[in-house]
């Protein structure tokens, strides 16, 4: 007897869909899965026995076979435990093929058959919408990543008895109502405020355009200025993520079991990776690969503090990423493609006892150690982050003294998308949104400059020494500026802001 | 020669389990089925027609192991690949096939312990 039920594997962050064929038949008692599997999914024969004989079905002593079909892709995760547990219980109750149309299920089940959560929920069910699946029996703990997705049926289940009482009788079971209205969702409360920064104005400005044109930004400065305490309170000054950015970052969060009953995300992720970490849990990879730091991060901020610190291996694998906005993992078994489109972030100090150029403190490395300190930043890293800054260390002044007002992160916020706002529209023929996505025609397009303008940038190209990444780079930032001015042209005063946040790699790298 | 011998001394044995699967439905199809890999010590018919592979084990008294402990992933194999050759011998290959045991323990007091496990093998 034979059972075939609609199921899903991931291939990056996209789903396939995958059938699950169950067959009983004579001859001497054995219990094999083929078409692929990976070592998870091997083991899903023990729990599948256990569970099927504990919800009070009795496990066939016959010869089975489940395929997972198509056999030539790889099958990985949990998620094929309640599927096959359903196909042979189906198969040795002769449950006619005809009741699985149309209904696909996931699951991982626990030995007493309950049904536990399992990751990447979203993208398969995202993937089997647009194959046409009208309905879905999902694991009930992981139910509320499925409530953004319309046009299908979700039904939760807690336990593999409902499963197969929903086989045989649809009725016993109420498909979850959906939501259309993200909104609900917002608005969430950060526990940091750029109004409790005294001081660092010029930092704050640097943060202002970096997350108005999704610039990269790297800060350099002596302990205790407050390079961290910024960095922390920057996603408090991005706008929320839009709906197909939140499912992009929902997709990737689910596929890496983060999502922690949440339904969606909507906030720009914050990733600060400890510099310990290695190049593949940044970029992503392993056997199986799964979505690094890079990959969390995307459409938010990848926050790198000490940059020095980092293997020169992890900082080097941010290269190629950092251009093309997606990262391509290739491993034995299977190739797949995420999206790394992020911010990068990074605060270093400028010297290995963190004072060189300090007014208070005197340094005490030799130019020797400082020249091997900053050289662990590499050229080709520098060249790609957009704008340098210093954060120098306050006066008590201005810690103590002031009932000054400073800019609170809503204020910031509101000048961050106005200037969005004018960039997508400028963009809204073509697929980026930001100015740092620019390409070469793009930058010839939106960023023509006035006379001034050029020869103030033909000199500083030739004293600064400027790659031609950079050149770029400078435009792009001060196409920013004048957004957030909201002027239509860069002006010559734009072009020397942005030159100023590019004149620290002849401070502190050619000493 | 060796098995021979082994035999005689379990013959007892396998004819007190026997007697008890008769009891509970099952009928004797062949008894010490041998071949060069091994042997089977029953071989039956359950009631739903199921040909099923018995195994007898005794010992005395449980302080080296229960007796179907006995049954290893070796013993396992031999009596798969033994039940293999049966089927194979006697064109029995569309049937349901199931393999279980009978442990039998002789306590100090003399008393006797007989439980029939059934599908002691998974896969």
């Amino acid at each position: 007897m034979l059972a075939k039920i609609d199921t899903c594997t991931l291939n990056g962050i996209d789903g396939e869909k995958v059938e699950c064929e169950s067959d009983i038949s004579n001859g001497l008692p054995s219990f094999s899965i083929v078409g692929l599997p990976d070592a998870a999914v091997k083991e899903s024969k023990d729990r599948i026995r256990a569970a099927v004989n504990n919800s009070g079905f009795v496990f066939p002593v016959k010869r089975i076979t489940v395929n997972l079909s198509p056999a030539s892709t790889r099958k990985i995760g949990t998620h094929f435990d309640l599927p096959i547990a359903a196909g042979i219980i189906a198969a040795s109750k002769r449950i006619p093929c005809c009741k699985f149309d149309g209904v696909a299920i996931l699951g991982e089940l626990s030995l007493d058959g309950r049904v536990n959560r399992i990751n990447g929920l979203l993208p398969m069910l995202i993937a089997l919408k647009q194959l046409g699946v009208k309905k879905a029996i999902v694991p009930y703990d992981n139910a509320d990543e499925a409530k953004y997705i319309n046009e299908i049926n979700i039904f939760p289940a807690k336990h593999l008895i409902q499963v197969m009482d929903f086989i045989e009788d649809e009725e016993t079971m109420e498909p979850m109502g959906n939501s259309d209205d993200m909104d609900s969702e917002r608005p969430i409360m950060y526990d940091y405020d750029f109004g409790e920064v005294y001081g660092q104005e010029n930092a704050k400005r640097a943060m202002e355009i970096s997350a108005a044109g999704n610039h990269n930004l790297l800060m350099i400065g002596p302990p205790g200025s407050g390079k961290t305490m910024l960095a922390k309170r920057y996603p408090t000054i991005l706008p929320m993520l839009d709906e197909p950015q939140a499912l992009e970052v929902t997709k990737i969060y689910s596929i890496a079991g983060l999502m922690k009953k949440r339904s969606i995300i909507l906030e720009r992720p914050f990733r600060s990776p400890h510099h310990t970490l290695s190049s593949v849990s940044l970029t992503g990879g392993g056997n199986n690969p799964r979505p690094g730091e890079i990959s969390l991060a995307n459409h938010g901020v990848l926050y790198l503090d000490e940059l020095p610190e980092f293997s020169r291996k992890a900082l080097e694998a941010l290269r190629q990423p950092l251009e093309d906005k997606t990262v391509t993992i290739t491993r034995v078994n299977s190739t797949v493609t995420y999206p790394s489109n992020f911010v990068l972030i990074a605060s270093m100090n400028p010297c290995p006892c963190g004072y060189y150029g300090d007014s208070h403190h005197e340094c005490k490395c030799g130019i020797g150690d400082i020249r091997r300190y900053m050289s662990r930043i590499s050229g080709p890293i520098l060249d790609r982050m957009d704008m340098h800054i210093e954060v120098p260390s306050v006066a008590f002044d201005e810690l103590n003294g002031s009932n000054r007002h400073f800019r609170s992160s809503e204020e910031i916020r509101r000048s961050v998308i106005l200037a969005r706002e004018r960039q997508k529209k400028r963009f809204s023929n073509a697929k980026i949104s930001t100015n740092s996505e620019m390409d070469n025609r793009q930058i010839k397009r939106y960023c023509s400059l006035n006379e001034d303008s050029k020869k103030l940038l033909k000199t500083a190209f030739s004293k600064m020494g400027l790659s031609a990444r950079s050149y770029n780079k400078i435009v792009k930032v001060a196409r920013t500026i004048s957004d957030i001015e909201g002027k239509e042209t860069i002006e010559t005063n734009h072009l020397m802001e942005s030159l100023s946040y590019r004149n620290l790699e002849t401070k502190y790298w050619n000493i | 020669m060796g098995a021979k011998l082994i035999n005689r001394l379990g013959e007892k044995w396998e004819r007190m389990a026997e007697s008890h699967l008769n009891q509970k439905g099952f009928k004797t199809i062949k008894r010490n089925y041998y071949t060069k890999m091994g042997e089977i010590d029953i071989i039956m018919k359950d009631e739903s027609g199921t040909y099923v592979f018995i195994e007898v084990k005794k010992r005395k008294g449980i302080a080296y192991g229960r007796p179907l402990e006995y049954i290893n992933t070796k013993k396992m194999k031999k009596i798969i690949r033994t039940a293999e050759q049966y089927i194979a011998e006697n064109k029995l290959h569309s049937n349901n096939f199931r393999f279980d045991a009978v442990e039998i323990i002789e306590w100090s007091d003399g008393k006797i312990e007989l439980n029939h496990i059934e599908n002691i093998f998974l896969d």
